[in-house]
């Protein structure tokens, strides 16, 4: 059986050892001494015993009296000592015995009690009886009359006597023993309970702790060695928690800077397993939702442009720059390779910025040069043509010289009107056009720009409502400006809008906002070009010359966000088109 | 997950295919963006694109055989080896369809094409995104996903069967539009196999996975 190793068996079982061995050997000591105190002082009496038979007896040797006298003298003696009586003649006969017939008893001269008697005075010897089979100490002395030896007086009496003797010092040890056990057990379980009940709250605390309890405390118990300790115990876990948390918190901002920075951060090991990447990267790689840590980047990335420069870092343990197209999303990154070499396992940090906007305005910017020379060519080649051919006898034609002046000043108008949009445009863009913002009650602005183009409405055959909620609130704005926006949204509205269409110019407030809408029910803005249509030079049919510079709304909308509104549109082919200017309102209601 | 040594080596030699499918993505997607931007620099790099493509074949080839050689794989490793050659065999072909829709984009020169290109950069981007689809299968193991791809050739063959009619048509009506009209012709064609080559790389991933040959690209038309 395997035996509990705990603290309080383990007391217990030394104490008892202990108890026991003290016991033990004490008890040997004392048991030995008892019995041989005992032996000596039994045979001492049986040895003055053995004088007075032989004094008592001696007579009857004197006058060679009957045997039937020396039998009944030696029952008598032997029945008041209590013990064995044998008178043994010097050859070894046995003259009387209280116990046997003599005659039946073999010669005790070989006996040597008897033959120490008759030597040296005394003799003592402890034998089995054979008769009895009972161990009995045999004291004999010689039985002397007148200087004569005229025989042996033995007495002999059970040896078990001094067992017998013994046995309540065995008694008395035994329940000594059975006592000290219990309370060795009673004392060794308490104490060791004890120390014990410390050393479970110890490990129960660092339990706690390591499941991440920080807050656990150990109760100190008693003000022995295990209070100090549960007290370091304590103390310790105390700066455990303090590190813990700063580590915690700069964990915090590490990861709050991760996952706000712009640029993408994927770090790998040196398996070529993703081990951290944030929200930037997720977005970049299209990898956002799906749970790519632990996973190998070849297989997630699968871009062999990004891979190589991954293997290059890798390879070269030196920084890698490289720009990177993925196809896939049309996206370009700049990429920057860096081994984290105090990783100690080859460990990559992957940063990458991602260059698709930056790409985006470089496109938007050649487009924008090209979209100007190209509106400014044809003017130009028109001019250019009218002036040659002026030049080449055309001016003598009165006439026709009038007419090309016309058309050179009407293409040069044209060109004029360009560039002024397109340096308004770039005043608002930049914001260094200053706006003279005042309060603007839209209620009389919008009736106004109603009835200014009550007009063309009528000329091109189209119904032009005007629908205002009642209690419009003010807005801040450049009645100018604003005179612009609406008019180039009412422009275009007339010119996709046509005859017996409708077009209406409404207005209400909406959470707080006033928004003024351009209906119409004209040809409508197919769903591939609605995205673009604020775009610098966007025009939806391009065909279609003539018909302005497709700057009007990106103007529009220009001067809108300046004022801190938002300009959007809604269309459907062939099922017309609403311009929506959301404004902010200022506050107080219109005085109507 | 701890790996054998044949193990290890056949998972660089998986991550040399993502790369090759990579390379083979962009010369496709670079290639048709070229033909309908009318780049004529960039059809040229396409084009010469596919040497690195054509090396990047051999070196996994030579991998395989050197694996096959020492190794001895056996069972689902051995069936591994074999796919990954055969893929890489298969995408070093797209690479060639790459390569000639880059060579028929610089025979057009400065004409313009046929038509506006709509319906073929959007087969083109099928094809690719079959691809993509078919490797992403081989990376996860994932037999409905490369059964999904093998499906998706499908609408790629009526795609292509549209467009073939159309230009049939043009060319009825305006002999002389035969010439621009076969130039498109081959593009697609070209995007057709490349789809069909897809459709074997999802075949190998599914033998991979469950050790059975099946021809799952159902409607395929003869080839011409």
């Amino acid at each position: 059986m395997r035996v509990p190793r705990t603290l309080q068996w383990r007391m217990t079982l030394v104490y008892t050892t202990l108890l026991l061995l003290t016991l033990g050997v004490a008890s040997f000591y004392l048991v030995t001494y008892i019995r041989s105190t005992n032996q000596a002082s039994l045979e001492t009496r049986l040895e003055h015993e053995a004088r007075l038979v032989a004094e008592a007896t001696a007579p009857y040797f004197a006058e060679q009296a009957d045997p039937g006298a020396l039998h009944a003298a030696v029952a008598r003696i032997s029945t008041t000592i209590g013990a064995r009586v044998t008178l043994i003649a010097p050859g070894g006969t046995v003259l009387a015995d209280s116990a046997q017939v003599p005659d039946e008893m073999a010669n005790q001269a070989v006996q040597p009690e008897v033959e120490r008697a008759l030597n040296a005075g005394v003799g003592v010897n402890t034998r089995r009886s054979s008769a009895t089979n009972e161990e009995f100490i045999h004291v004999a002395v010689p039985l002397i009359a007148r200087d004569t030896v005229l025989g042996v007086a033995r007495v002999a009496a059970p040896a078990a006597q001094v067992q017998e003797s013994i046995i309540p010092v065995f008694i008395g040890i035994g329940m000594v023993g059975l006592a000290g056990v219990a309370l060795a057990v009673l004392v060794g379980y308490g104490v060791a309970a004890r120390t014990s009940r410390s050393i479970v709250a110890l490990t129960e605390g660092a339990r706690q702790l390591a499941a991440g309890e920080l807050d656990y405390r150990v109760q100190a118990q008693g003000n022995d060695e295990t209070q100090e300790l549960a007290q370091a115990f304590n103390r310790m876990a105390v700066s455990l928690r303090d590190l813990v948390r700063d580590h915690s918190l700069e964990q915090g901002k590490l990861a709050a800077v991760l996952n706000t920075m712009a640029d993408g951060v994927v770090v790998i090991d040196g398996n070529g397993t993703i081990v951290l990447v944030n929200h930037a990267a997720e977005q970049i790689l299209d990898i956002a939702g799906g749970d790519v840590l632990d996973r190998r980047f070849t297989e997630i990335i699968r871009d062999h442009n990004l891979l190589q420069l991954v293997a290059r870092c890798t390879e070269r343990q030196e920084v890698q720059h490289g720009e990177v197209e993925i196809p896939q999303w049309r996206r370009y990154l700049s990429v920057i390779t860096t081994p984290l070499a105090e990783h100690g396992d080859a460990s990559i940090l992957l940063t990458m910025h991602d260059l698709t906007r930056i790409r985006q305005v470089e496109t938007t910017r050649k487009e924008f040069v090209s979209n100007v020379s190209h509106e400014l060519r044809g003017p130009l080649a028109a001019v250019k043509t009218l002036a040659e051919s002026l030049s080449s006898g055309a001016l003598k034609d009165k006439k026709r010289a009038k007419d090309f002046l016309r058309r050179i000043n009407s293409e040069v108008d044209r060109m004029a009107a360009m560039v002024n949009e397109l340096m308004e445009l770039s005043r608002i863009e930049s914001e260094q056009s200053s706006l003279q913002l005042q309060p603007l009650d839209l209620h009389p602005f919008l009736t106004e720009m109603h009835e200014e183009n009550e007009p063309l409405a009528e000329k091109q055959e189209i119904t032009l409502e005007l629908a205002l909620a009642e209690h419009l609130p003010c807005v801040r704005g450049d009645e100018n400006k604003m005179r612009q926006v609406f008019g180039n949204l009412l422009n275009n509205a007339f010119r996709f809008t046509p005859k017996d269409g409708r077009i209406s110019l409404s207005a209400q407030r909406e959470n707080g906002m006033v928004c003024v809408r351009v209906a119409d029910t004209g040809v409508g803005i197919p769903r591939k070009h609605l995205p673009h249509i604020f775009e610098r030079f966007y025009k939806v049919d391009r065909s279609r010359h003539s018909e302005g510079f497709g700057l009007g709304l990106a103007i529009a909308k220009h001067i809108v966000q300046a004022h801190g509104g938002e300009l959007h549109a809604e269309s459907a082919e062939g099922q017309g088109a609403t311009f929506t200017v959301v404004l902010p309102a200022e506050g107080e209601t219109a005085a109507n | 997950m701890i790996r054998t040594n044949i193990e290890n080596r056949l998972v660089e030699i998986q991550d040399d295919i993502l790369a090759l499918a990579s390379m083979v993505e962009k010369a496709i997607a670079h290639a048709i963006d070229a033909l309908r931007e009318r780049d004529l620099e960039a059809s040229r790099a396409v084009v010469a694109f596919d040497d690195v493509i054509d090396e990047k074949r051999f070196a996994i080839e030579e991998s395989c055989v050197d694996l096959l050689a020492t190794q001895q794989p056996a069972a689902r490793d051995l069936r591994w080896v074999i796919a990954l050659l055969h893929i890489a065999v298969e995408l070093e072909r797209m690479g060639d369809y790459a390569e000639g829709i880059g060579k028929i984009s610089l025979m057009m020169g400065d004409e313009p094409p046929l038509k506006p290109l709509i319906d073929i950069p959007r087969m083109a981007e099928m094809s690719i995104s079959m691809l993509h689809r078919s490797i992403d299968a081989l990376v996860t193991r994932d037999v409905d996903l490369a059964e999904q791809v093998c499906a998706a050739d499908d609408e790629v063959d009526a795609l292509h069967e549209q467009i073939y009619n159309e230009l049939l048509l043009f060319m009825i009506k305006d002999p002389r539009s035969i010439q621009r009209a076969t130039y498109l012709l081959w593009v697609t064609h070209d995007l057709e196999r490349t789809a069909d080559r897809a459709t074997n790389i999802a075949e190998r991933v599914i033998y991979l996975v469950t050790g059975k040959m099946q021809d799952l690209n159902l409607s395929k038309e003869p080839e011409f």
